[in-house]
């Protein structure tokens, strides 16, 4: 009992040793500069948005604590916050309809037989991942322009009226969500793509055996199997979709009569194109902002957990 | 012995000493001649051809050439984010020593201590224009328009000039046998005739905020400039511009009710000849900057409305023969109070930040620079190469420039104010009566009073003022009686 105790007591000064010595306290060194900079770059201004959303702050001069004035003002007096949120649903539905599409092109793919197929059809959607997304919004612009657009040539071929895609109040946001289409997602497809590969073959051979066509295969086995994968991306879309303002931006810049304006694009109109700038003002939607985003993805990751 | 020759090397040296002194009085300002000095100097290239960094740098050379201690770092910017990137470097204390920018937002910087007071220095000779004092080399209503027509010369250089015309297809003109319109009438029936010959009369920018508000000025300065400037409920100090803090306070005391009376009708009338034009703008709220003038260089459209930084892309395209015609004038018949004269124009600035203020030699070498950009040899070199609209009195211009430069008025800043956070904005009517789509205009002027009445408050809190001190408009500078225009008459 006494050299056991010994021992131990004998391991603890040896830890403890160890910790001073700086073999324990070694590997936490190499992750230090890592932390620092997330502390700086991400926790920091993070911190720093919730503290000066309780000011009102022009990020040069004007800098007085007014407490929770700024929130009052948001949830009581700003029409705009709640119609970017509206415009907010409707893209959020978009996005669950554009959302499939990246998984079907990604089941077919995987489906093909010949591999040298696959790997050629695999490039072709992933490549355009390098093209950024700015030129893609501009070619779409180009494409819906009204007198000089692809759709307004083609409309004067065919002699028909065409509509004014990005000058409606009706038709803006649709057509900003038909933007991209067939919606095939470079990173979701490639997560798909990969998360199939991920199966066990066994399952599809056994499926074979046992007759299942490669339709019943695909939503018996194949998506069930890939379902958390799935969540994920889901998870993912839903938070840039609260965070994007890019494309309302670049496209329409909200309008027209703030038909296409989001959350994140009139938190950056208040901050840059006010005069004085209203930056306090700003950090306050980001901060509710983020806690409906918490939530949301809070809720989908417990459906998650729960299946 | 001895003494005399310590005597005699400190007599030289005090000599020395001395003449070393006047010679950096000689230095025109630019400090001692050993200090070696940098200059930055922040501006947006608006033209495609980089005329505004070219000219820029032909003039930094030549002044680099004549003092080899000041050297220059030009950071040119895209148009497209220009306020937001000199607010993060005024943010991190990295502003620019010489900054372009527009009048309003660097009269802001100037209230906030950013930019320096330069007084002084107007009412000085410039050295390099045979000692004119500098203020009198600027062509009339120039300086006043950097100052927001609010101070004197305090802060701002103007160094181009900004305005609006409408430029046309001459090609298009001739086959359809039109002239140039002087009037709005005019104008229309050119619209109509164009429509009528199956092109688009106008390509307007209906998605660019600000070409909204070029409408917005265009018409209510020709039309209503003459009758709110000389209500002295409204334009209390009687000069040529309603302030922030006179249009709050006339919206507060009832002086001016979108909702009712004379300034509804106004209105009203405003949104019907907005929604004329929209008539001859096929697809105009669909349509930014770059859609709009591609659809006019197309050759499918007649007319665009846009500024002097186009003239000499539009003049120079292979396509067609471009012009372009000052904004058509509104008679008696448009409207009792019409007025002429009134420029839809502005100028672009520049203003010495507080990073100049590092030493003495460096606020004196950015001043000099100033007064050496601004002489007519070296502004002209700027104007040719820049296709600039001068600023400067006595240079040789181009006749094409004649479409840009009309009045010494500013626009009237009436139908465009609005709440920091409102849902509806006089931007957003227009854009509305532009579309030629159905809407309410009870409701939405019922809107537009709800933005107004936030812009209030937005007021009384950006400059400390309310009902109790009159909106502060007793402290306005320029006290005086205004004096309306003639209208225009053929």
């Amino acid at each position: 009992m006494g050299v056991l105790q010994q021992q131990v007591k004998g391991n603890r000064t040896l830890n403890g040793r160890r910790s001073l010595n700086g073999e324990k306290i070694f590997p936490y060194l190499f992750i230090l500069p890592v932390y620092i900079m997330l502390f700086l770059f991400v926790l920091k201004p993070f911190l720093f948005a919730i503290f000066k959303s309780f000011y009102e702050y022009d990020g040069i001069g004007t800098n007085n604590f007014i407490g929770f004035q700024n929130y009052v003002r948001l949830f009581t007096n700003d029409e705009k916050f709640w119609i970017s949120l509206r415009n907010l649903l409707v893209f959020l539905v978009g996005l669950l309809v554009a959302f499939p599409f990246s998984v079907i092109a990604a089941e077919l793919i995987f489906n093909l037989k010949s591999d040298r197929l696959q790997g050629a059809f695999r490039s072709l959607i992933i490549i355009p991942i390098v093209v950024p997304s700015v030129v893609i919004y501009l070619v779409w612009k180009f494409i819906y322009y009204p007198g000089i657009g692809a759709f307004a040539n083609i409309c004067e071929m065919l002699n028909v009226e065409c509509p004014n895609f990005l000058g409606d109040v009706h038709l803006v946001k649709p057509s900003l969500i038909f933007m991209g289409f067939p919606w095939i997602s470079g990173l979701n497809f490639l997560m798909s793509y990969a998360a199939l590969q991920g199966i066990d073959t066994s399952l599809f051979e056994a499926a074979k055996i046992d007759g299942c066509k490669t339709l019943r295969r695909v939503f018996t086995i194949d998506i069930p199997l890939i379902i958390p994968q799935l969540k994920a991306l889901l998870v993912l879309g839903i938070i840039g979709l609260m965070q994007g303002y890019e494309k309302m931006l670049i496209v329409t810049e909200g309008g027209p009569q703030n038909a296409s304006l989001v959350p994140g694009l009139h938190m950056y109109n208040v901050a840059f194109k006010n005069s004085p700038s209203m930056f306090g003002y700003a950090c306050a939607m980001a901060v509710v902002l983020f806690i409906i985003t918490f939530l949301l993805s809070t809720l989908t990751l417990k459906a998650k957990k729960g299946e | 012995m001895k003494r005399r020759i310590i005597s005699a090397v400190l007599v030289c040296t005090l000599l020395v000493v001395a003449m070393a002194g006047c010679s950096g009085k000689n230095d025109s300002g630019t400090g001692a001649a050993s200090e070696k000095i940098t200059l930055s100097i922040s501006f947006w290239e608006a033209g495609t051809n980089r005329e505004l960094e070219t000219s820029l740098k032909e003039i930094t050379d030549a002044y680099s050439a004549i003092h080899p201690n000041v050297s220059f770092k030009l950071m040119s910017q895209p148009v497209s984010g220009y306020s937001d990137w000199l607010k993060a470097r005024f943010a991190s204390n990295e502003a620019p020593d010489i900054i372009e920018n527009q009048t309003g937002e660097l009269s802001d910087q100037f209230r906030q201590g950013l930019v320096l007071n330069i007084a002084d220095e107007f009412n000085a000779p410039n050295p390099y224009a045979d000692n004119k004092v500098w203020k009198d080399m600027f062509m009339s209503g120039r300086l006043e328009a950097a100052h927001e027509y609010k101070y004197e010369p305090t802060y701002a250089v103007p160094f181009m000039g900004l305005g609006l015309a409408y430029f046309y297809n001459k090609d298009i003109y001739d086959q359809l046998g039109l002239k140039e319109p002087k009037t709005w009438e005019e104008f229309l029936n050119n619209c109509r005739v164009s429509q009528e010959n199956g092109y688009n009369p106008i390509a307007m920018m209906g998605m660019k905020d600000d070409a909204v508000m070029w409408l917005s000025w265009w018409l209510t300065t020709g039309m209503y400039a003459n009758k709110y400037l000389a209500d002295k409920n409204i334009n209390v100090n009687g000069d040529n511009v309603i302030e922030s803090k006179e249009i709050a306070r006339a919206i507060d005391l009832g002086y001016f009710d979108i909702t009712k009376g004379e300034a509804r009708a106004d209105y009203e009338k405003f949104l019907d000849m907005i929604e004329q034009l929209g008539k001859y703008s096929q697809g105009a709220t669909g349509l930014d900057e770059a859609g709009a003038k591609a659809q006019y260089l197309a050759g499918k459209a007649v007319h665009v409305m846009s500024g002097s930084w186009d003239l000499r892309g539009f003049t120079e395209n292979k396509t067609f023969r471009s012009g372009a015609f000052s904004l058509p004038r509104f008679t008696k018949n448009d409207s009792e109070t019409a007025g002429d004269n009134f420029a839809i124009s502005t100028v672009q600035v520049f203003g010495i930040t507080k990073s100049a203020e590092e030493s003495d030699a460096k606020r004196a070498a950015a001043v000099d620079f100033m007064k050496f950009f601004t002489s007519p040899a070296q502004y002209q070199t700027f104007v040719n190469t820049a296709f600039a609209i001068p600023v400067i009195e006595g240079l040789d211009i181009d006749s094409s420039f004649d479409a840009f430069t009309a009045g010494t008025y500013p626009a009237l800043n009436l139908f465009t104010k609005k709440g920091s956070t409102s849902k509806t904005t006089f931007s957003t009517a227009t854009s509305m009566a532009l579309s030629g789509g159905s809407y309410d205009r009870d409701k939405l002027i019922g809107e537009l009073d709800k933005s107004l009445k936030e812009f209030v408050k937005d007021v009384e809190a950006k400059e400390n003022v309310n009902r109790e001190n009159d909106f502060g408009v007793a402290d306005l500078p320029k006290q005086g009686e205004y004096t309306p225009t003639e209208a225009y008459s053929n």
